[in-house]
């Protein structure tokens, strides 16, 4: 009786292991998606993304930078030459933004549920 | 008499202006660096005296953009000369590029008001049209070092965009 409830535990074991990764992969985690900032723009320009992924933001250029909502609801830092900060989006919309230092440089981040 | 007045500032202007151009040609890369040091610092200056003198909003925050631009390419050229373990050579061009400011720095601090304003948006115009025009045009084409080059190119897409801003401020101004 021991030896056959300890089979069944082995096995159990065993089976949920085995499961461990398929369980894993059916629960993705955020991603980060990169912005690049340089010659004075985004690129990309628009970014599609899943509610809870991230946006870094890189700066390429000399002149520092910020990624700022236009409604001012969000902000990453001042991005000088080289820097990265990024974001987290938790809710769904559409999300424009700017360089408040040079607001001739817009983007724009979509964020599907 | 005022035509010889006219005439006589016309040739004053038309010789400083060749002048000038004779000196910013055939200078080596470490002049062509002290050059862009010493542009990047007057334009600086420029802004700390409009933020002394304006109450323009607008024209205020085009100088704290100059005085933040400015100061990141003057770091980025320090650290490329720190990389490359030179230092830029003082030269002609600069002495020149130096006294033309020491001239505009005084003109512009005998201005008040909308005077001031304008003043300081025309001349940030025609620096960063000057400047733009030698980097594009004489020391991007002419430097030798690959990375000075980079410097240069990478700088006068910042320039560039200044140059637009000022020409908006100017606009908004009449």
């Amino acid at each position: 009786m021991f030896q056959k409830s300890l089979s069944i535990l082995v096995m159990a074991v065993a089976v949920g292991a085995s499961f461990a990764p398929w369980l894993q992969a059916q629960t993705p985690s955020p991603a980060n998606h990169a912005v690049a900032i340089q010659s004075f723009a985004f690129g990309p320009v628009r970014v599609e993304i899943k509610a809870g992924d991230s946006v870094q933001w890189t700066n390429k250029d000399f002149a520092p930078h910020t990624a700022t909502a236009d409604d001012e609801g969000w902000s990453s830092s001042e991005l000088k030459n080289g820097a990265s900060d990024s974001i987290v989006f938790k809710t769904a919309g559409s999300f424009a933004y700017h360089c408040k230092y040079h607001p001739q440089m817009k983007g724009v981040i979509v964020v599907r549920d | 008499m005022n035509t010889f007045k006219t005439i006589a500032l016309a040739t004053t202007l038309l010789l400083s202006a060749s002048g000038f151009a004779r000196a910013q040609a055939g200078l080596n890369d470490l002049e062509v660096a002290h050059s862009a040091y010493t542009a990047d610092l007057i334009d600086i200056e420029y802004a700390k005296i409009a933020l002394a003198k304006t109450k323009n909003p607008e024209v205020k925050a085009f100088a704290e953009l100059m005085i933040r631009d400015h100061t990141a390419v003057n770091e980025g050229a320090g650290a490329l000369l720190a990389k490359l373990k030179v230092k830029p050579q003082e030269n002609d061009f600069s002495k020149a590029l130096q006294a033309g400011a020491t001239k505009k720095n005084a003109e512009l601090n005998g201005l008040t008001g909308e005077a001031f304003d304008k003043a300081y948006a025309a001349n940030e115009l025609a620096y960063h049209q000057t400047v733009n025009k030698i980097v594009g045009q004489t020391w991007i084409p002419n430097v030798k070092n690959p990375e000075v080059k980079a410097f240069l190119e990478q700088a006068l897409v910042t320039f560039k965009v200044h140059e637009d801003h000022a020409g908006h401020m100017v606009s908004a101004l009449k």
